[in-house]
């Protein structure tokens, strides 16, 4: 099965809702400013209560916040010939 | 830096400041240093009490809300990995110590006590006895087993944390 990806707009989403800070998102959502910064770097996915709760912070749709991307296919050794 | 990752730094420091001179000393002199023990059992809560308390208190979120921030699931899911990497490194090290302590202890007390009392039982009726000295060595060596472990518990989550805060 191929490996998907997800891909957000929080960082986005923050400075069009007010120029949010990262702290201020954490707290009304729930979580630490760290979780908020490996959410927007890409390298921690949510849970799907937290995704549910970051979408209802910026009162859209979760598909507005979070979109799936086909991921990075892996390198891979070329045979040699 | 999180107040967890802080957490984490300052528990794997003080364990190994702590213990790697303790098993310096009792791996080498081990019925001298019973007592040294307790010393850096005492030792670790103090220093962790303190480290604990200067992190509450350095921590700006912690002074503006007064008490220390839950854990999220991104905690949560750390804390996890940390405890499945530590506990596969326990029970390789204890599986490893029940095997050597099989295969060394018992044979070498036991052919002590046929020396000694040679042609006096049938081996099914010896016992065998060991030192206090290689109990307490055999002790030291499942107890540095159980710290290795712990070390690599607040290691893996140093490693998370600073995965996600680097690149």
């Amino acid at each position: 099965m191929d490996k998907i990806g997800i891909n957000n707009r929080i960082r986005e989403l923050r400075f069009l809702t007010g120029e949010m800070t990262q702290q201020s998102l954490a707290e009304r959502v729930g979580i630490t400013r760290q979780t908020v910064i490996a959410l927007e770097k890409g390298k921690y996915y949510p849970s799907l209560e937290l995704a549910f709760r970051i979408a209802r912070t910026f009162a859209i749709p979760l598909e507005e916040v979070f979109e799936v991307v086909d991921a990075p296919a892996k390198k891979t050794k070329k045979k040699k010939q | 830096m999180g107040f967890r990752e802080k957490n984490a730094w300052f528990c794997f420091v003080a364990i190994f400041v702590v213990f790697a001179p303790y098993f310096y000393f009792s791996l080498q002199y081990p019925v001298e240093h019973v007592s040294v023990f307790f010393i850096a059992v005492i030792g670790l809560v103090i220093l962790l009490s303190v480290f604990h308390a200067i992190n509450a208190i350095a921590t700006k979120s912690n002074r503006e809300s007064r008490d220390a921030p839950q854990a999220d699931e991104l905690d949560a899911v750390i804390e996890l990995r940390a405890s499945k990497g530590s506990g596969v490194i326990l029970m390789a090290l204890v599986l490893i110590w029940c095997l050597v302590a099989m295969w060394s202890v018992p044979v070498e007390a036991v052919s002590n006590t046929v020396i000694q009392q040679e042609g006096s039982a049938s081996p099914d009726e010896l016992g065998f006895a060991i030192t206090s000295a290689e109990a307490l060595l055999w002790i030291n060596l499942l107890f540095a087993g159980f710290v290795v472990s712990n070390l690599t518990y607040y290691g893996k989550m140093i490693a998370s944390y600073r995965g996600l805060s680097n690149g």
